[in-house]
């Protein structure tokens, strides 16, 4: 990464850490999605290595938005982790479907959308927060949505990309174990209610193995950047907070009237 | 076949064990699984001790080859092709591909196990696309490797997991999979157990040998590399 040495926003960000943290409401997705069927993923998006091009390097003030996308992406890493604990537990949600259309009801940051909307060309009905990325398995590539690459800075797109690709490596490499039990099911010979809850445990497998993914590669690059950075608050650190003044109780109105009163009455006799 | 069930799982691996006459490969994974499950019998095993070190051995330099490899088949027309499988050695580090399985599945609805035979094709349907992918298996260095190619793909892949060696045996895991992988006979088997909330499957996989140059001349020359492993965090 490259960065100059001015001085970037970054009292915005100490602030943000003081407290004032957006709250995870709305309506965002902004959530890699799973390795797609190739019509599946919109004929706009980019490859990866043109997506790189095209976003820029991350500086001290895209630190912001670099811990609430880390914070998205753990948060829908939880949802997946819920959603196979039930399908381990219960065998519910059924199916592959079935269980898409519970993370559904992910609610992510809306500080995230909102950036992606900020996108010189963005079209409403084109770009969605909810798809960004795909993997295609023909290319043994990640392919994104150029709005993505263009609104947010290398290293976010870097993990996207890497979510993109441990999708492709898992499913690939665990799908021996399932291809068995898919021809089973497939042929109708098994009838067992299993198959569905099983087809919903590789998708929740492959979620959360590649959530981790993309997590650990955007953990290490906030590392790296508050390193960049030594002589700046500019880092995931807790701010040190500035010491309070030494208590000193004021005396209240008139104390000191009374005080004097006192004493004469004391000298005087009276 | 001697096994000490502590539970029901047990008793159905057991059962199973008798019913697929496969040896002692159900009663080993179920030994991975819940420890309290004994197996007295080898079942015809390959003698251990040679294929592993063997496979392992060999296994290394085709690994190697499979690294620089990816050439087509131009490269192998005058020259021994790099990376081509130790033809009929009968090891863990020969090129495999599945052929078969036989599946028992216990549900919650079923108190007797399902059993069921099923043929794989040459390329199999990768789940919810119309895509289809051949697949090849290895182990060697210590490592499991999948060779995938989707087929119409311009890549193909490579893709290791660390396994972990046991009595001529290695396991390991892919997601919530755990895979134990013998040689019954000179062949390769797998044996792999998933579970739901309502129900187990357990898969044993049969092999086949690859004898022909690998990567097979109609795979495309790059290669996608990557590990995956582990237990789901």
């Amino acid at each position: 990464m490259n960065h100059n040495d001015s001085t970037p926003s970054c009292p915005a960000y100490r602030a943000m850490k003081r407290g004032v943290r957006v709250t995870l409401v709305g309506l965002l997705l902004a959530s890699p999605g799973a390795t797609a069927p190739e019509d599946e993923i919109p004929d706009h998006f980019a490859p990866e290595s043109v997506c790189m091009d095209l976003s820029r390097d991350c500086e001290c003030a895209d630190l912001p938005m670099m811990d609430a996308f880390l914070d998205n992406q753990v948060a829908a890493k939880n949802k997946w982790a819920e959603l196979r604990s039930q399908t381990q537990s219960t065998g519910s949600p059924s199916t592959h479907a079935g269980t898409r259309k519970a993370f559904g009801e992910f609610v992510g940051d809306p500080a995230i959308t909102a950036q992606f909307a900020t996108c010189d060309d963005f079209d409403a009905g084109k770009n969605k927060a909810s798809h960004v990325a795909g993997g295609s398995l023909l290319l043994g590539q990640a392919l994104l949505d150029p709005c993505f690459c263009k609104t947010f800075c290398r290293d976010i797109v870097a993990s996207t990309i890497a979510h993109e690709h441990a999708h492709l490596l898992f499913n690939l490499g665990a799908i021996g174990i399932y291809s068995s039990i898919g021809v089973a099911c497939k042929s109708g010979l098994v009838g067992s209610p299993l198959c569905g809850p099983l087809d919903a445990l590789a998708l929740e497998g492959s979620e959360l193995y590649a959530y981790g993914k993309g997590i650990e590669a955007l953990e290490e690059s906030i590392a790296e950047l508050a390193l960049e950075y030594p002589e700046m608050d500019c880092t995931s650190e807790e701010m040190v907070e500035e010491e309070d003044p030494p208590f000193e109780p004021e005396s209240p109105e008139g104390f000191w009237d009374r005080v004097e009163l006192l004493g004469r009455q004391f000298v005087e006799g009276q | 076949v001697d096994v000490v069930a502590p539970s029901l799982l047990a008793t159905g691996f057991s059962v199973w064990t008798r019913l697929s006459k496969l040896g002692c490969v159900g009663v080993q994974l179920a030994a991975v699984m819940s420890a309290g499950v004994a197996c007295s019998d080898s079942g015809g095993s390959a003698s251990s001790g040679d294929a592993q070190d063997d496979g392992r051995g060999e296994s290394t330099s085709e690994n190697d080859d499979a690294d620089d490899q990816p050439n087509g088949s131009d490269d192998t027309e005058n020259e021994e092709p790099e990376g081509e499988a130790p033809t009929g050695s009968g090891k863990f580090g020969a090129i495999w591909r599945q052929v078969s399985a036989e599946l028992m599945v216990i549900d919650a609805d079923t108190p007797i196990p399902e059993l069921v035979s099923v043929e794989i094709p040459e390329a199999v349907p990768f789940p919810e696309t119309e895509s289809e992918v051949e697949l090849y298996e290895q182990i060697t260095d210590g490592r499991h490797v999948t060779y995938a190619y989707v087929v119409g793909a311009e890549v193909y892949y490579r893709i290791t997991t660390p396994a972990t060696e046991g009595d001529d045996a290695y396991s390991l895991q892919r997601g919530d999979a755990v895979s134990l992988y013998t040689m019954e006979d000179g062949r390769l088997t797998a044996s792999s157990t998933l579970s739901t909330g309502n129900g187990i499957v357990q898969v044993i996989a049969t092999f086949e040998e690859y004898t022909g140059t690998f990567p097979p001349e109609e795979w495309p020359s790059e290669m996608v590399e990557g590990e995956i492993g582990g237990p789901l965090q």
